[in-house]
C-alpha cells in the first residue's frame, strides 16, 4: 500500500511539469537522480562485499574479480595528489585495450561479414520478393538524396524524391515505436495510479490543480 | 484598415495542456473500464514461443536481463512472460534457467520476478535454476559467459560460490548453453559481438523504439524472434494464456496510438489550411 502511495506521489509530482514548473517536480527530479545514484552506489559496494572483499577476508588474494577490483581503486588515484596520479593511466589504458579487443573480435563476424551476406532478392514467399525489391529501391534512392556532388536533375533528382519518401516512412515507423515506449512509461504508472489507494493521491492532486487553475484566472 | 475579427485563441501552453490532459484521460479510461481490443499475435512473438516450446529436455537457457527499472513497464511483461515459459519448461522437461543481470538496477529486476512473478514451487535453487545477480563489466561480462565461464562467474547473486552450486558445475562456457536469450533498452550490438558467434538460437526482449536498430541482425538470423515491447508482452501472455500486465496495457496502447494518430491527421488539415490561405 505505501509503495502504490508513494509510487502516485512521486509520479504526480513529475507530472505537474505538464501543467507548468514548480518546486514539486525540481524535488521529484533530484530525488529520481539521487536515489538512482544512491542504488547504484548501494549495489556496487554489495558486489564488491560478495566478490572482493569476502574472498580476500578468505585468503584468496588472486581471481578476476579482485584484479578488476584492483584497477578500479587504482583509477581513484586521479584523485590524488599529481605524484600518485598517473596510476590510474593504467586501468584506463587496460579499458581502452580490452574493450577495443573484444569489440574488434566480434565486429568482423556478425558486424561487417554477416552484413554483408546476400540472398536472391526473390524469395518463395512473394510477399518477401517485394520486401527486398523494396528494401533495394529505398537503399539506393536514400543514396541518391545524399548524393551532394551532382544537381538534383532528371533522375537523380527524381531518385532522391523517392528517396526522401522512404526516409519519410522510416521516420514515421521510428516515431510510431518512440510513441509506444513513451506511452509505455505513462501507461505502467497509470496502471498503479487509477486504482485505490494511490487514486486519492490523483484526486487531490486534480483538486489542486483545479484551484491554482481558478486562481490564476482571477488574478488575470 | 479594418482587422479580421478573430474568435478565443488558447495560447501555446495552454495548447499544451490540454493536449496534455487529453493524453492522461485517454490512457487512463482504458485502464478504468478495459475494452476488451483483440490482441492479435504478430509472427515473430509466435516463433519467440514455438522458439521456447521447442527447447529440448534437459537444455541450458542463458538469459541476461540488460534493461533498467525505468523501462520495466516497456519490457517487464515480455521478460516475465518469457520466463514464465521457460520455467514451465524446467518443471516439465529438466531445463536448466541461468540468468544474471547485465547492470545494478538488472539484477533487481531479476529478483523481483524471480520472487514475485515466478512460480518456483517445487523446483531447486541451484539444480533446476540459478540466479547470478550481476555480472559487473559490460560487454566482457558477455564474453567471458560464454568464453570461460568459470572464471568470468565466481558467485551467484547471494556470495554463493560457483563452484558449491551443482548446475554450475559443468558449464565451461558457450558450448554448454542450447539456448541464449536476453533483455534491452537500447542498442544490441554488444550480445551481437559476443553471442551470434556462437550460432546458438538467440531470443530477444527488446524496447519498441529499439527494433528497427536490431533489424540488421534480425533480418540475417542472429537473432531468432523477438518481443516488441509492451505489445511483444501481451501477445506472449496470449499465447501462454495467462494474462498479465502486458494485457491490462494493450488497451491504453491501442487507444494512445489512434489519438496521435488523429492529432497528427489534425495538425497536418489545419496547416494545410493555413497553407492554402496563404497564411
Amino acid at each position: 500500500m505505501i509503495e502504490e502511495i508513494l509510487l502516485a506521489v512521486l509520479a504526480v509530482m513529475a507530472w505537474s511539469v505538464l501543467y507548468k514548473q514548480n518546486p514539486l517536480f525540481r524535488v521529484a527530479e533530484s530525488m529520481t537522480v539521487g536515489l538512482t545514484l544512491a542504488f547504484v552506489v548501494y549495489t556496487g559496494i554489495d558486489v564488491l562485499g560478495k566478490r572482493v572483499f569476502a574472498p580476500w577476508s578468505q585468503g584468496v588474494w588472486l581471481t578476476p574479480t579482485t584484479v578488476a577490483a584492483l584497477l578500479g581503486f587504482m583509477s581513484w588515484t586521479r584523485l590524488g595528489p599529481r605524484s600518485i596520479s598517473w596510476i590510474s593511466r593504467w586501468p584506463l589504458a587496460c579499458l581502452a585495450g580490452i574493450g577495443t579487443g573484444l569489440a574488434v573480435k566480434g565486429v568482423v563476424g556478425p558486424q561487417i561479414l554477416g552484413q554483408l551476406t546476400t540472398k536472391s532478392l526473390i524469395a518463395s514467399d512473394p510477399l518477401t520478393s517485394v520486401n527486398n525489391v523494396i528494401i533495394v529501391a529505398a537503399t539506393v534512392t536514400t543514396l541518391c538524396y545524399f548524393t551532394f556532388s551532382y544537381r538534383h536533375t532528371g533522375v537523380l533528382g527524381a531518385s532522391a524524391r523517392v528517396g526522401r519518401v522512404f526516409m519519410m516512412l522510416g521516420f514515421g515507423a521510428t516515431l510510431g515505436g518512440f510513441v509506444m515506449t513513451a506511452m509505455g512509461y505513462l501507461i505502467g504508472h497509470m496502471f498503479v495510479v487509477v486504482k485505490p489507494p494511490a487514486v486519492y493521491v490523483v484526486a487531490v492532486a486534480l483538486a489542486v490543480l483545479g484551484a491554482d487553475v481558478i486562481r490564476s484566472r482571477r488574478i488575470m | 484598415m479594418k482587422s479580421a475579427k478573430k474568435g478565443p485563441t488558447l495560447s501555446m501552453v495552454n495548447q499544451d495542456r490540454i493536449i496534455f490532459l487529453l493524453i492522461f484521460v485517454t490512457v487512463a479510461v482504458p485502464m478504468i473500464a478495459p475494452l476488451g481490443l483483440p490482441i492479435p499475435v504478430s509472427p515473430t512473438t509466435a516463433k519467440f514461443f514455438d522458439t521456447v516450446e521447442d527447447i529440448p529436455e534437459g537444455s541450458t537457457v542463458l538469459w541476461c536481463t540488460g534493461i533498467g527499472l525505468s523501462i520495466w513497464y516497456n519490457t517487464g511483461p515480455g521478460e516475465i512472460a518469457a520466463l514464465k515459459h521457460i520455467i514451465g519448461l524446467v518443471r516439465e522437461r529438466g531445463v536448466k534457467l541461468i540468468v544474471f543481470a547485465q547492470s545494478a538496477e538488472g539484477a533487481t529486476i531479476v529478483r523481483r520476478i524471480l520472487t514475485e512473478y515466478l512460480d518456483l514451487g517445487g523446483l531447486t535453487y541451484g539444480e533446476d535454476y540459478v540466479d547470478l545477480g550481476w555480472i559487473p563489466g559490460g560487454e566482457a561480462a558477455l564474453a567471458g559467459v560464454v568464453a570461460d565461464f568459470q572464471s568470468t562467474v565466481e558467485t551467484d547473486h547471494a556470495g554463493t560460490p560457483a563452484s558449491e552450486i551443482p548446475m554450475l558445475i559443468e558449464i565451461s562456457g558457450g558450448d554448454d548453453f542450447d539456448v541464449l536469450g536476453f533483455s534491452s533498452g537500447g542498442m544490441i550490438d554488444a550480445w551481437m559481438r559476443q553471442w551470434a558467434p556462437l550460432k546458438k538460437p538467440i531470443l530477444l526482449n527488446i524496447i519498441a523504439i529499439s527494433v528497427p536498430l536490431c533489424m540488421p541482425y534480425i533480418d540475417k538470423g542472429m537473432v531468432t524472434a523477438y518481443l516488441n515491447g509492451q505489445r511483444g508482452g501481451a501477445e506472449y501472455e496470449k499465447l501462454l494464456m495467462q494474462p498479465g500486465m502486458g494485457t491490462s496495457f494493450i488497451d491504453a496502447q491501442s487507444m494512445i496510438h489512434l489519438y496521435i494518430v488523429a492529432m497528427i491527421a489534425v495538425v497536418s488539415i489545419w496547416s494545410l489550411g493555413r497553407r492554402v490561405k496563404g497564411q
